[in-house]
């Protein structure tokens, strides 16, 4: 019924498992992986900027805001350049501070960039995540408006050029009795009020921005909005000292009797200027609302093929103690407490699951004691029943060193180069397994159980690589109990790129367990509650996957 | 070490931080621009009637008006003539849905540094007069001015209309525009950034 492999040749557990990534997804990762690995060398995972893209974004969209305040109090509508040159002129303040609006502003687009890349590869683009993915379509469009006004305020040669080819590009759609364009063509300027506008907007962009923000984390549960204190430090301290070094400058002034010839442009938001001299300005426009269709349509396309549904979690409620930790450790809110049936004597409250905010990622399976809920055939009996015929179909010994971890991690290379004695338990994710699994194999007398799991800023599921470390070393429900020897058991957490390191890892807890200097106490029959049987075995071949 | 490389590759990261937000593009100009842009009422035409006494029983009572009255803009045409070329002949129509907004131009034409010769005409004329190169659409003050025999209203407007004319030598600078528009107080027009 279940064909265990032996692990050398590929393990294949009994959980089931569906690929929740589209194929492309596993190619972008491919090239980002190298990046990751290279970039937690350097910074280490934890403060890897690579996996703070996203809280990145935010912290400098903070900062933004906080050096426009100071910078709105100078600015002039009647005489947009000259203000901004006095505010240059400032050395104390003004300069650096304006150095800095520009440059975060950069910094958050390059952020916004590399989170959009991540969400990508990660396949976080459908199903309960419809709703991140357009608002965040929604960010990045107010982002660009956003910079755009601002960089036009300053009504130097970059503004110029960014409000003409705009403006050229809105009078290809013919809304107007008149071309926008003209409105930059008197040797006069434009006039006041066009300023006050774009101040206006200037403005209320980032409120909406900060909205959207809200509205885009609405659906997880304890959204980080900045990185981790050291790193956010770090990051106001690289955009004063870049400030200072390299402040921006004045751009010649804006001269509408002077033809664009070479121009110094932010690429970041004014890209779309490179294409005014290869398509034409109708082509133009049909790229970036071509963009911005396909954008808003990658929930369709850019997701697993049909067929492989996402199974939401279950709670067996007449077993439910009311004890909450599966709701507060959801990751995404899909949990809710209830009223129990009036004739529960036990307890007020149970747990249900929301399916259309569940994305089966099972991290409630690892949170339960009595091991209860989950998606179907991976609540915690599913996986203590896995535990239990794993050590009955793999050839364990005293000498084994069972590494169990997220399937999304390093798992599968670090298993095509494995040293011999060990073998290989994979899991959807980490967190998601039960440290009931864990105490089985240890109580069946392995030498050791080295739990992998991805960066905690880096979990495909947000939390279960935090939830699981808490579970083993800080008494977390469902805690790994005293009664398991924990020098036997380590967490190591790695990216998937690092594989090397986690092999050094692993051979560096193979020598901790040899110099324990003692063997490890094999129980031929574990403690297990009859009550904790698996309700039902599913069929192994969902695993071909991994095989292959 | 990882300090060292910390702050190295931090850096880096930095200066094309810096490098991308001043980022230079395109190259210089070898050529400069005559640049026509302007936008005039030119000639109001009010064609205005006396309802019938049938057509006052089908309104409303407050629209019960004694007359109705259409007004729109005469219709120009633009002619520029660089040195010996003529590289635009165009009717300029009023824009609006019922053709009463003001006219515009917007034209640029790219030339060799250097003298060059310009003529440039801005007329108005009557839909008869209509181009090959156009045709006036938006004239609907025009229209009901034919249909209710009121040539005398168009005629008037024709003769009143400001008319605009320029022939002269230009100076034309490489990456300089030189713009003409109309001085709009005295209807006639003006070069600028010879």
């Amino acid at each position: 019924m279940i064909s265990f492999r032996n692990a050398q040749s590929g393990f294949a557990p009994n959980v089931p498992y569906f690929p929740i990534r589209p194929k492309a997804a596993l190619w972008l990762e491919a090239v980002i992986s190298p990046v990751d690995r290279w970039f937690n060398r350097i910074y280490g995972s934890r403060y890897n900027p690579l996996y703070q893209s996203g809280t990145l974004a935010v912290l400098f969209l903070l900062i933004t805001v906080a050096t426009g305040i100071y910078q709105l109090i100078f600015y002039k509508i009647a005489t947009p350049y000259e203000s901004v040159a006095g505010l240059e002129a400032q050395w104390y303040a003004g300069r650096w501070i304006r150095a800095m609006h520009s440059y975060s502003g950069d910094g958050m687009i390059v952020s916004v960039a590399v989170h959009v890349l991540r969400m990508l590869m990660q396949g976080k683009t459908w199903g309960a995540r419809v709703l991140a993915w357009l608002t965040g379509v929604g960010l990045v469009s107010i982002l660009f408006f956003s910079a755009w006004t601002g960089f036009v305020l300053v009504w130097d040669q970059q503004g110029q050029m960014i409000a003409m080819e705009g403006a050229v590009l809105i009078d290809v759609v013919p809304i107007f009795s008149e071309p926008i364009q003209r409105s930059f063509t008197s040797s006069e300027g434009p006039a006041v009020t066009f300023f006050f506008i774009n101040l206006l907007l200037h403005m209320v962009f980032p409120v909406a921005l900060l909205l959207l923000v809200w509205l885009h984390t609405f659906r997880v549960a304890r959204p980080r909005f900045l990185p981790p204190r050291r790193l956010t430090l770090a990051t106001v301290l690289c955009m004063v000292v870049l400030s200072v070094a390299l402040p921006l400058g004045m751009l010649p002034k804006a001269d509408t009797l002077q033809m664009f010839g070479e121009v110094t442009v932010d690429i970041f938001y004014a890209w779309w200027l490179l294409l005014r001299g290869i398509l034409s300005p109708p082509q133009i426009i049909g790229v970036v609302l071509g963009l911005g269709v396909l954008g808003l349509s990658v929930p369709l396309w850019w997701r697993p093929r049909k067929g492989e549904p996402i199974e939401s979690s279950g709670v067996h409620q007449p077993l439910c103690t009311g004890c909450t930790q599966c709701y507060l450790d959801c990751p995404y809110g899909a949990i809710r407490m209830i009223d129990a049936d009036e004739d529960r004597t036990d307890t007020d409250k149970v747990a249900t699951v929301e399916p259309s905010l569940c994305v089966s990622c099972g991290i409630c399976a690892g949170s339960c004691a009595p091991m209860q809920v989950g998606p179907p055939q991976r609540t915690g009996r599913d996986h203590l029943h896995n535990a239990q015929h794993y050590a009955e179909e793999v050839p364990l010994d005293e000498r084994t060193v069972v590494v169990m971890g997220c399937a999304q991690g390093p798992l599968p290379v670090l298993e095509a180069s494995a040293p011999p004695d060990t073998v290989f338990y994979p899991l959807h994710c980490a967190g998601a397994g039960h440290t009931s699994s864990v105490e089985h194999l240890i109580r069946k007398g392995v030498a050791g159980v080295f739990l992998v799991t991805c960066p905690e800023r880096d979990c495909f599921y947000r939390e279960g690589a935090r939830w699981l470390r808490e579970r083993i070393y800080e008494d977390r429900e469902a805690e790994l109990l005293d009664r398991v020897d924990k020098r036997r058991v380590l967490l190591g957490a790695y990216s998937k790129g690092e594989f090397r390191e986690a092999r050094g890892e692993l051979e560096r807890f193979r020598a901790s367990l040899t110099n324990l200097g003692e063997r490890p106490v094999r129980e031929s029959t574990p403690a297990s509650d009859p009550d904790c049987e698996p309700r039902e075995v599913v069929n192994a071949s969902r695993w071909a996957w991994w095989r292959a | 070490m990882r300090w060292v490389l910390r702050i190295a590759v931090s850096a880096i990261l930095l200066v094309a931080l810096a490098k991308g937000a001043r980022f230079t593009l395109g190259e210089p100009n070898t050529e400069g621009m005559l640049r026509l842009s302007w936008r005039t009422l030119g000639q109001r035409v009010q064609v205005c009637r006396d309802y019938t006494t049938e057509e006052r029983a089908t309104l409303r009572q407050h629209m019960q008006l004694a007359r109705t009255c259409t007004t729109s803009l005469l219709p120009y045409r633009l002619t520029v003539q660089l040195d010996d070329n003529a590289p635009v002949n165009l009717d300029v129509v009023p824009p609006g849905a019922r053709g009463d907004r003001p006219l515009y131009v917007k034209e640029d034409f790219l030339l060799s540094p250097g003298e060059h010769t310009v003529r440039i005409a801005f007329l108005p004329y009557l839909e008869d007069e209509t181009s090959d190169s156009g045709k006036a659409t938006s004239v609907g003050a025009v229209e009901a001015a034919k249909a209710s025999h009121m040539q005398e209203a168009l005629q008037e407007a024709l003769a009143k209309a400001p008319r605009f004319h320029m022939d002269r030598t230009v100076r034309f600078t490489a990456g300089k525009i030189v713009l003409v528009d109309i001085k709009s107080d005295q209807n006639v027009f003006r070069l600028q950034g010879e």
